[in-house]
């Protein structure tokens, strides 16, 4: 399907929720439509590090209701965030219509698939499919064997890879889903823009507020929150190399229809919006290279990351030394309030460095006691 | 002479020769005497360099080359009337100071300093942990049994060690220690290797000035 047809489609769905059409669904809370400005009212922040917790802070208090994950498979919700043309569902990584019925995830029917897969989840919905496991705005329906072909790869970019199609039940391909080359899985290009945006809404939204530059988690449990990171869902070997293939793929493939759609469903729904849907300048004012605002702290506490990741534990002492002063001097410019951001990396280190030293310290007695065999063989000659 | 007579010459002759056959073998067996090199331990040198070095082995590789690491520590003792001066230089790994990263710090660091010791005591030392010996009882000690395959010659002693710590002096467990040593009516140096306990590498060099 063309990207043009696909904004046709999201055009008209638009339309159909601005008159206020309203689903019969199974849901108990009240049903608002948005006014989209109206939910940024507090956000005051320009950019960098006060602009992310404001969000967090924002996306989290305004989520209200914690779907389920059978919530995740009502066909009438998944109608509302992902509209097919025909009253269906859209498959989200082929961007073609399917049949929205639920049949448990047959290839060739939908099924529910993690954009943040759960085992790169850092344990935080790998095993109960709660909080983000089950967030609207995250878990998207995706053709079976297509979501089976992508697993749990990382996104990233990637050529020559291997086609990954969405087919129907004869087993016969319908579209075109993306490519996967190793671990590694790239949408197709109409989708990279959606991907991102989604991948930003659940690192702003389920890390801690300690981690996030926030200042409360709203009312969901505190089992739902933790550490991301997004070298964990994109494949790259840096945090900033990450950011950039997100705002790589965030701004070539701009918010569409579909996924405002999905913002006024979620909100109605649960009672929040994704914000890089709504303002998608927020990920560069946050991430971007001209990132405003306290955003420069956050290259150093990064920084301070990498360089706690990368501590060498054995082998040469050279190596081992190195390492531990690099994190040592990645440490120096965070202070007061952000060591409670990275108060976990900063345990590991002091641990590090303790093991570093009880290990010289045993060899520098092995050779005390080489020393003192030496001068009391001396004997007479010192006396 | 008588047949009587003759038959005590013979056995005469016999238990003389047995008795220097024994001789011959008890001499043979306690190896040479080296007297003369425990003499030399007692002469006044005016200086003696000590360098031990301490190689860490091989299958933990401590650095990401293929040079040996290692800890060497050297001691020059002097003396004055009837003080010992020993200045040293220790070698050690250093350890890391959390609050500061500073660039320069090293693997290794060095402590320098100077002891005097009189009559076994230590009189003046520096204020760190560096130790110095004090009321030595012990030392060197050469005897044949302590040592195999002995080569003796006018200017030069080697031998495998089969008892270190009778040799040494000191309480010291280890393996596969050598010596060989250089004189002429004094000792010039003397080294001792051996393999530590822990699996490291020790060599020892003693250098004596008269």
């Amino acid at each position: 399907m063309t990207g043009a047809v696909k904004k046709l489609i999201s055009v008209c769905g638009a339309v159909v929720l601005t008159f206020g059409v309203t689903f019969a669904g199974s849901f108990s809370h009240t049903t608002v439509f948005a006014d989209a400005d109206n939910y940024y009212a507090s956000i005051t922040a320009t950019g960098g590090n006060e602009l992310l917790g404001q969000l967090h802070d924002l996306i989290t208090t305004t989520h209200t209701y914690y779907t389920s994950y059978d919530d995740c498979k009502n066909p009438e919700y998944v109608k509302r965030t992902d509209p097919g043309p025909n009253g269906q569902l859209m498959e989200f990584y082929a961007q073609a219509e399917l049949s929205a019925t639920w049949e448990f995830g047959a290839s060739g029917t939908w099924n529910r698939e993690h954009v943040w897969c759960k085992s790169l989840s850092n344990n935080l919905w790998n095993k109960t499919n709660s909080g983000c496991g089950s967030d609207l705005l995250h878990i998207r329906p995706t053709e079976s064997s297509l979501n089976s072909g992508r697993d749990n790869d990382r996104y990233g970019n990637v050529s020559g890879g291997t086609e990954i199609w969405y087919v129907n039940k004869s087993g016969v391909k319908v579209a075109l889903g993306g490519y996967e080359k190793g671990t590694v899985f790239e949408p197709i290009d109409t989708v990279k823009g959606d991907v991102a945006r989604i991948v930003m809404y659940v690192y702003t939204h389920y890390n801690t507020y300690k981690n996030i530059y926030g200042t409360t988690n709203g009312s969901g449990s505190a089992s739902f929150f933790g550490t991301l990171n997004f070298t964990k869902i994109i494949a790259a070997t840096s945090e900033s190399a990450a950011i950039e293939t997100l705002l790589e793929w965030h701004n070539s493939d701009p918010v569409d229809g579909l996924e405002l759609a999905r913002n006024e469903a979620a909100q109605d729904i649960q009672g929040n919006r994704n914000p890089f849907v709504d303002h998608p300048e927020y990920a560069e004012a946050i991430w971007g290279d001209n990132s405003s605002g306290s955003g420069g702290e956050d290259s150093h506490i990064e920084a301070f990351r990498a360089a706690v990741e990368g501590i060498v534990t054995e082998g040469s002492l050279a190596q081992r030394l190195a390492s531990l002063k690099r994190a040592l001097n990645a440490m120096l410019p965070i202070t007061g309030s952000e060591k409670d951001l990275v108060s976990q990396e900063i345990t590991a280190l002091y641990e590090a460095i303790h093991d570093y030293n009880m290990y010289v310290a045993s060899c520098n007695r092995e050779s005390e006691s080489a020393n003192k065999a030496a001068l009391e063989s001396l004997g007479g000659l010192l006396n | 002479m008588n047949k009587v007579n003759l038959i005590h010459m013979k056995k005469l002759i016999l238990a003389l020769s047995a008795f220097c056959a024994a001789l011959f073998t008890f001499t043979a067996c306690a190896g040479p005497n080296l007297d003369h090199l425990n003499d030399m331990l007692d002469l006044d040198y005016s200086k003696i360099v000590l360098t031990v070095k301490d190689i860490f082995f091989e299958d933990l590789p401590l650095s990401d080359s293929n040079e040996e690491v290692s800890l060497t520590s050297v001691y020059e003792i002097t003396y004055s009337g009837d003080v010992a001066n020993v200045h040293y230089l220790v070698e050690r790994f250093a350890q890391i100071d959390g609050i500061l990263a500073d660039e320069s710090l090293a693997t290794h660091e060095m402590l320098e300093g100077e002891a005097m010791i009189k009559d076994g005591l230590v009189i003046t030392k520096p204020d760190d942990d560096v130790w110095v010996p004090i009321q030595i009882a012990g030392g060197l000690n050469f005897k044949s049994q302590y040592f195999d395959n002995i080569d003796l010659g006018d200017m030069y002693f080697t031998a495998d060690v089969k008892n270190p710590r009778a040799f040494m002096g000191s309480e010291l467990y280890c393996t596969d220690m050598k010596v060989s040593a250089g004189f002429i009516d004094s000792f010039i140096n003397m080294s001792i290797t051996y393999r530590a306990q822990s699996g490291n590498n020790v060599e020892i060099l003693y250098e004596f000035t008269l």
